[in-house]
Formats: structure tokens, sequence, C-alpha cells
């Protein structure tokens, strides 16, 4: 947990906003961030951070924005930090000895809202040793990873790794490595990944396939049944037909394609797979099915590909168009890549706060990963600027009921 | 270059691993020596701007191995695109016939044989659309194709409109096959996207990787149907595509064509390798009607089932086990697919267990062709790779826009083994790829088209593991070259089964000669064939290290042919 510097004489000049904060900061020194942050964001909304000496406002922004990350608000807490460096702020925040604690809240709150780009021109700012501490080699790790910047990527990730116990550490270069073709590396520091953490289900199924595409595909099948105990996912029963598949065991891989199409039935690979092994098992007809359905869902997921890949174009030349952010986000969501419509839903909200659709979007996407606290606060905050919004308040409803039972 | 020549060889400025001989090492040693430029090969291939930013400029061109004068040596025809000038699409140098008039090496003659151009060309393919003894041409080009029929000596007249061959297509690779048995070849030529200079896609303007402005893929562009025409007794050719089915497939982006009977049901198949989507597998209907089975049969995608960016494709036994197999090359960061034949029609994916996956991974391929690189009597695997991207570099660190090409040898149990990269000669953005005993020594060279580039003609100078005997067809009441037929050689307890063919690899035909490595064995000791009239007759044996000339219906009574002289037709 970082230490706040103790705020002092320097907010007396505004009372009542240099009292909230004092307040807050006090909050935040105790552990209470919810505290800090529920007095300093209305603070903030009702434009009484004017009230402050000029000299007082970037560490008030700052101390919202460390509030607002730690209560998963990365929208405010990126915003709040933005304003805390403005002209002379990081100046001010240096002389108070917060200058480096912004800049990395504002890069972790930056890839919260998945924006790679505006994390690493963060993190240019921060200083060698803010950017070389560990937590800083994770920050500049991870935003050069999702920035696609793969060379400065791998050797940030490989410091991490060696400097560290962190088993994304090794999860991430294992990710790099396995995009290279590198397959016998990544699987060795997926390995490494599951002893640091043995609970990471990305670095199980990363390992899995790794095995499986070294033709290892028994040893790729002892690990996913050992995910699978702890969890049956889609993708995990779909892996595992894959090994026995491999294993030229056809009538337990079409079963596990089956079950896996249970949890998500427009799986393409899995009706795809799943032809495959009818066919090996001599069942014409059965294979013929499962493969005109995997045709039928194919053709339209490279049709929303091809969309997909057209509107990306049209956001790359005109970055703050709302409006193509959105669609493209409603794109990614029809195919499933939650990544992707997270990614484009925050760039719409971002580029149009005020957006019905593209809040209402986020909050959707959010539910889908299963962040029901993130999804939340979006409808919320969409109700707050459109109380009457029906549907964000029935589905805001439906959320509670769902995954807030028992709780106050 | 033999054994024998091995000091000589080593003095000579390969392009090569090593220089030792076979007998001090477990591995073989495949040296290729680029002979272009002495042999005269120097047109330059221009395909549009430097910064390549329409997808039309980076599709390449092609190249043939054939005899166009009938003198018994291969010559060489390298086909030509041109540059771009703003919305402007201008004629380059054109295209370049060069006749082999002495032992490797040529002449240009391509004005004299009818040949110049000004049309953007991209693929080739070669074949006796008339079976009168010479070998016809077909240029396939963007909106605008062209067959050349020789008159004989290599003399060419341009017969497009007459044969009924125009188009205003993108048209890629085509490939020659007598798909109803008629006795005459007819063409599948595919065709890859909608694309309009004056009005390119993503509003005109290219696409951007990485920060980086590159061409636009293909999913930017609408798809331009593959087309099949059927050859009406050699006076010209209708289309034959809504009849025969091939109209009914769903939009795809043809690049690469192969033909072959893959269900050894004696009527010859189309594979089509398409880029991003599923690829085709023409099943043929018994000569009336084609159904496209790749899906079902286990040759459409990749192993988990995603769409790749095929671009050339092979069709041929590449692991010895007599079913005929798919080799398709992909796209940087996607591996090479291998289709292994079942032998029942149906396909599994097996790049992975064939040893083709992790080394093609990085590498955007193109032309491919299973040969016998070194006559130990298994087929290996050339590939020609090049990025389509001037700008890949920028992109992504580890992709290059000039890449070498790429051997990959037989282990003989279905497993191949990548050798040196920089095996051959240097990199550059290869595209076209032909193959044929250029030098009539008993090993198979290699010609390669690069973009904005001369030819490569890699001459086969590695060390022999063994004998060879080399097969031409010459039919009778089947097609004049026996396209289509099937031959199976037994050498040494081994039977290995080719189908003749001058297609497969990307934009390119190669010689149709059959080159058989024999391995230890010094006499094919049988030899069936299976001829596309139905005709069945068995030969041998033959006495290995020589070319054979069999006649259909001469009862099996092969005519041995002495190497040939440059200027003498036969």
């Amino acid at each position: 947990m970082f230490v706040l510097p103790v705020l002092g004489a320097a907010l007396l000049g505004a009372l009542g906003a240099a009292d909230a904060i004092a307040r807050a900061a006090q909050a935040m020194e105790d552990g209470d961030a919810r505290s800090a942050y529920d007095v300093l964001r209305p603070l903030a909304e009702s434009t009484r951070f004017g009230d402050l000496e000029a000299r007082d406002r970037p560490r008030a922004w700052c101390l919202l924005g460390l509030a607002a990350e730690a209560v998963q608000d990365p929208e405010t807490a990126a915003a709040a930090h933005e304003k805390a460096l403005e002209e002379n702020g990081a100046e001010l925040l240096e002389a108070q000895g917060l200058r480096a604690a912004c800049l990395l809240s504002l890069a972790r709150s930056a890839l919260d809202v998945k924006d790679a780009d505006l994390a690493r021109r963060t993190l240019e700012r921060a200083g060698a040793e803010a950017r070389s501490s560990r937590e800083g080699l994770r920050v500049v790790a991870l935003a050069a990873f999702f920035a696609g910047d793969l060379p400065s990527a791998k050797e940030v990730l490989e410091k991490w790794r060696s400097s560290s116990n962190d088993s994304e550490a090794s999860y991430y270069l294992g990710v790099l490595h396995f995009d290279r073709g590198d397959r016998a590396k990544a699987l060795e520091l997926f390995d490494e990944a599951l002893r640091r953490d043995p609970s990471s289900y990305y670095a199980k199924i990363y390992s899995a396939r790794a095995a499986l595409e070294l033709d290892r595909a028994a040893d790729a099948l002892r690990s996913v049944d050992a995910l699978l105990a702890a969890t049956p996912t889609a993708e995990s029963h779909y892996l595992r037909g894959k090994c026995l598949l491999r294993l030229a065991r056809w009538e337990e891989a079409a079963g596990s394609f089956r079950r896996s199409l249970e949890l998500k039935p427009r799986y393409a690979e899995a009706l795809y797979s799943l032809g495959d092994a009818l066919r090996r098992l001599g069942r014409a007809d059965a294979s013929r099915a499962a493969l005109m359905e995997f045709e039928k869902v194919h053709r339209e997921e490279q049709e929303r590909l091809r969309k997909a890949d057209r509107l990306s174009q049209k956001l790359l030349r005109s970055p703050g168009d709302a409006a193509t952010a959105e669609e493209l986000a409603r794109l990614d969501l029809e195919g499933d890549d939650l990544d992707g419509a997270e990614k484009n839903a925050w760039r719409a909200v971002r580029s149009s706060p005020s957006s019905e659709g593209g809040r209402l979007l986020l909050a959707r996407i959010l539910v889908r990963a299963g962040r029901y606290s993130a999804a939340a606060l979006q409808y919320q905050r969409l109700l707050a600027a459109h109380p009457t919004h029906a549907e964000a308040r029935s589905e805001l409803e439906d959320l509670i009921r769902k995954h807030a039972r028992g709780r106050k | 270059m033999k054994a024998s020549n091995f000091a000589a060889g080593c003095l000579a400025s390969l392009a090569a691993l090593s220089c030792s001989p076979r007998e001090n090492s477990r591995e073989p040693r495949l040296q290729f020596e680029d002979i272009a430029p002495q042999a005269g090969l120097d047109r330059v291939a221009r395909s549009g701007s430097a910064t390549k930013l329409w997808i039309l400029e980076n599709i390449g061109t092609g190249c043939a191995l054939f005899d166009a004068d009938g003198d018994g040596r291969l010559d060489v025809f390298l086909a030509n695109a041109g540059v771009v000038s703003g919305s402007e699409l201008l004629p380059g140098p054109g295209p370049a016939l060069y006749l082999q008039v002495a032992d490797k090496r040529f002449a240009d003659r391509t004005e004299a044989a009818g040949l110049k151009s000004d049309a953007w060309q991209t693929g080739v393919a070669v074949g006796d659309v008339d079976n009168d003894g010479d070998l016809d041409l077909f240029v396939a080009g963007y909106r605008r194709n062209a067959l050349y029929r020789n008159r004989g000596g290599g003399v060419f007249d341009e017969a497009t409109q007459a044969a009924g061959l125009q188009s205003d297509r993108f048209a890629t690779s085509a490939v020659f096959l007598d798909y109803d048995r008629d006795g005459f070849i007819d063409l599948y030529s595919a065709n890859y996207v909608r694309f309009d200079p004056r009005r390119p896609p993503n509003d005109g303007k290219p696409c951007i990787q990485s920060g980086v402005e590159v061409a636009c893929g293909p999913g930017h562009c609408d798809p331009e149907p593959d087309r099949l025409y059927h050859n009406e007794r050699g006076e010209k050719f209708t289309d034959a595509s809504d009849a025969a089915g091939i109209s009914s497939a769903e939009g795809s982006y043809g690049l690469g064509t192969a033909a072959g009977d893959i269900d050894d049901d004696g009527w010859p198949d189309v594979y089509v390798a398409n880029d991003t989507t599923a690829n085709f597998l023409w099943r043929n209907l018994q000569g009336a009607r084609f159904e496209d089975v790749a899906l079902y049969r286990g040759a459409a995608l990749s192993d988990s089932g995603q769409g790749q960016a095929g671009m050339g494709t092979e069709i041929a036994d590449a692991d010895g086990d007599g079913a005929m197999d798919i080799f398709v090359t992909n796209y940087s960061e996607e591996n090479n697919a291998f289709y292994r034949g079942l032998g029942n029609g149906t396909f599994e994916e097996a790049s992975r267990s064939a040893g083709l996956a992790d080394a093609s991974f990085l590498m955007l391929g193109w032309g491919a062709k299973c040969i016998d690189l070194d006559n130990d009597a298994d087929l290996d695997i050339v590939v020609a790779n090049g990025h389509v991207w001037p700008q890949a570099g920028q992109v992504n660190k580890a992709l290059t826009y000039e890449e070498y090409c790429s051997v990959y040898l037989n282990t003989g149990s279905g497993r191949f083994v990548e050798q040196g990269s920089s095996m051959f000669a240097v990199r550059k953005s290869y595209r076209g790829l032909a193959v044929g005993d250029v030098d009539a020594d008993g090993d198979v060279d290699i010609l390669l088209t690069a973009l904005d580039s001369p030819p490569c003609l890699l001459e086969n100078r590695g060390v022999s593991l063994g004998h060879w005997i080399s097969l031409r067809l010459e039919g009778t009441k089947s097609n004049r070259e026996g396209i289509g037929a099937r031959v199976w050689v037994t050498a040494g307890g081994t039977t290995q089964v080719r189908d003749v063919t001058r297609g497969g690899s990307y934009l390119s035909a190669s010689d149709a000669r059959l080159h058989f490595g024999l391995g230890r064995a010094r006499a094919a000791d049988a030899v069936r064939i299976r001829w596309p009239s139905g005709l069945e007759e068995k030969l041998g044996p033959l006495e290995a290290g020589r070319r054979y000339h069999i006649v259909e219906g001469m009862g099996g009574a092969p005519t041995p042919e002495a190497a040939p002289t440059p200027g003498q037709p036969r």
C-alpha cells in the first residue's frame, strides 16, 4: 500500500474544500479509499476544487485519482490524474512528493480503461526510479505489451520476471513467445507462471495449448483435466477435445466438444472440431450437420471480422470518433471478444462521456465479463446523467438481484 | 553438379550451407547457385510503387519453365506487372520469353515470339490447348487475360478474343486440366478481389498497422469469383463456371490453384488456396460438375477451423503413403498448412506432426512445389517467401519484407526438416516458383520470381543421393501432354505416385516431365500409367539416369531421349 504524504497547511487557503480534502486525505492514510472517494468526487464534480489555491489543486486531483483507482473507478482516476498533471501540476506534485505515485496511478488507470498509449505516454514522464521499481516495471511492461510494442515489452517483462516472483511477468512473457511461434519457451514460462501462482486460469489454458502444439498431447491432457476440475469452461472442454483428437480418442473428443458447445453454442472452433471428430468416427451425416452449423457461424464471424477491420481502420484515422468506437465495440461483443469490446467501449465513453449508448454498452460488456461492481458503476453513472433511462435501470436492478444478494 | 564434381563446386560462389560431401555427414547437403545473371535472365519484374500501398501491387508475378520452341530444352517465361503513378497503372518493362540457346544460356526473344504486352500480368499457365504438339501460354492479369497460341518454334499469336478467354477480373493463378477427359485441356482461373485504382478501398487511404501505413488486405474489397473454362476441341473456350457449379461458391479471394486426383477416382480435382477465407477443394463429379468438399473433407481451414491467408498450393503425395496430400502456403504468423491425405479422399491438418508448422510461422509463403531435390526417392518441399508490405519490419520487428526461401527435406517418414534458410540465394520478396531440370543433368532446378527484381534460377548443385528417371508423356487419345495422367513408379521396393501437371505453386507453371528420384535403385522396376483416357499401361524395368518419352497406347515401349540440343526441334 502506498503512503500518502501528509497534507498540511497548504490547503488552508480554501477552508470548505480544504477541510473536505483533509478529511479525505486522512481517510486515505487510514486505508479507507471509499470514504475519500465519496468526499472528493462530489466536490470535484461541483467544481469546488476551484476554491482551492492554484498550487493545491493538483494535489486534490491526484488524491481523487488515487482514491478512484483504489475503488476501481478507473475512468474518474484517469481523468483526475490528467487534471492533476495539467500545466505545472507535475512540478507542484514533485515538490509535494506525489508526482511518481500520481503518474503510476494514471498509467495503471489508463491500462484499466484499455488505453495503452496513454499509459505509455504517462510512463515516459515518470522518472527512471519509478519506472524501474517492481510496480513500475509491471506497468511499463504491460503498457508496452498492450500497445503492441513487443520488443520493448519483452525487454521489460524479462527485467520484471527476474526481479520479482510475479506470476504475471512469466505469463505475459510466455504469451509473447507463444505468439511468436516459440511454443517450447512459452511452455516453460507458463509452467513458471503456474509455479508462482497455481490458480492462474489463463496460464493453465496457455500451458495446455503450448504442450498440445508441441505434440505433447498427453501432457496437455493432464493439464486440461486439472483445469477442468477447477474451472469447467467452454474453452477448457474444447481444449480437452483437441488433446483427445490428437490422441485419436475420437469418441471422447466428440463428447468434450459437445460439452463445450453446451456452454457456448456458437463456439465456431468447437463446432468445427466436433465435425472433425465425427468424421473420424465415420459418422458422415452427423459430421456434416456439425460442419454445416460451423459454416453458418463461421460465415457470420468472417463478415463480422471484415466489418470490424474496416471500422478499426476508420477509428485509427479518427481516434476520437465515439460513434465508430461504439459500433466497433458492439461488433466485438457479438463475436465474444470481450477484451476488444471493452477497449472500444471505453474509447467511446472517454471520447464522449455523456454518450448513453456507449456507457450502456460498456456496462453490458462488464456484466458479460463477470465484473459486476464495475458494471454497476457504469449503470449508476448513466442513470445519474439520464435518470429515466429505463434499460439502464432495469439492467442494474437485475444485476443487483442476481449478484448482490445478501448484501446491503 | 554431381558428387564427383564436388571439389570444383566448393570453389564456386555458392549460396549453400556446406561443401561437405554426403558421406561425411548424416545430413544431405543441398547446394544451389543462382545462375540467372550469367544465364542472361535479367528482366526486372515490376510490381507497382516502392511503398506498395495497394493490394494490386503486392500480388507479384509468376513464371514458367517450358519448352517454348520445341528443342527439348526448358525455356523461361516471366510475367510482368507495371508501375503505379498516382491512380494510374502504367506499363513496366513487360514480360519476357527467354529461349535457352545454349547450355544454361538464355536469349531474350520476347518480341520475335510475339509476347510483348503492356498488360498488368500476374499468373502463367502452360499447356497444349489444341494438341498440335507445341505449348501454348495463358497469362492471367488484372482486367486482362491473354491466350498465346504457339505457331511452332516458339512464335506465338495472341488469340484471347477468339478463344473466348477475355476477362475484366483480377485473375491470379490458373491451371490447365482435362476435367471432362475429352482429350482437350480446360482451364481453371482463380480470381482475387474487385479493385479499382480510381476508387481504392478504405476511402482511398492506406490501412494502418501498428502506426504504419500499409496496403489494406483483401477484406477491404469484394471477392472476385473464379472461372472454369471448357476447351471446345482446341478451337475456343466456353465459360463453364455456372454449369459446372463453380459459380456456386461463396465469395473468396483466390490466389493459388492446383489440379490433381485427390480421391484416386480417375477424375482430376481442383484445389484453390484462398486468401483469408476457406480454401476450395473442387471434387470432380465425373466431368460434369464440381462440388466444394474442402470443409467436409478436412482441407479448408486451419487445425482450429480458422481461415488462413492461403497463397500458393501443391497437390502431391508428399509423405509417400500413396494418398495425395495438399500443401498450402500462408501468411506470416500463420504456419503453412499440410493437409495429409488419409486415403479416402479426406484429410487431416498435419503441419505440426509433419514438422512444417513452427518453421514457417514467421514467413509469408507463396510459390511451393514438392520435388525430390536430392533423388533419395521422396518428395521435399520448396517454398518462395516474402512479405506483402515493404513496411513489414516497422509493423513487427520479427518480420522482414525480403525473406529467404525455405526448403524442407523429407526424412522419409512423412516428416520434414527445414534446411538452413540462407541456402536459397538472397533475401527478396519472392512470389512465383517453377521447377524443372533446366540443364538436363538429372536433378531438378528452381526458377523464382521476386517483386521489383530479376528472377533467380537456382541450379541444383547438391550431392545427389540416388539415381533418377524422368518421364515425358504424350497422349494420343488423351490430351497431348497427358495432363492428369497418374504414374506409379516402383523401385527398390518403394512405390511413388505422381500426377502429370504443370500447375500448383503460385502464379507459375512448371515442367510437365515427371522426375522420380530412385535412391539406391539402379532401375525403376515397374511403371504403371493411368492415362486420362482411362487406358492403363505397364512398363519397365527402366534403367535409371535416363529421360524417357512415353506415348499413350504404344504397348509400354518408352523411348529413351538423348540430352537435348538447343535450337534443334524434336
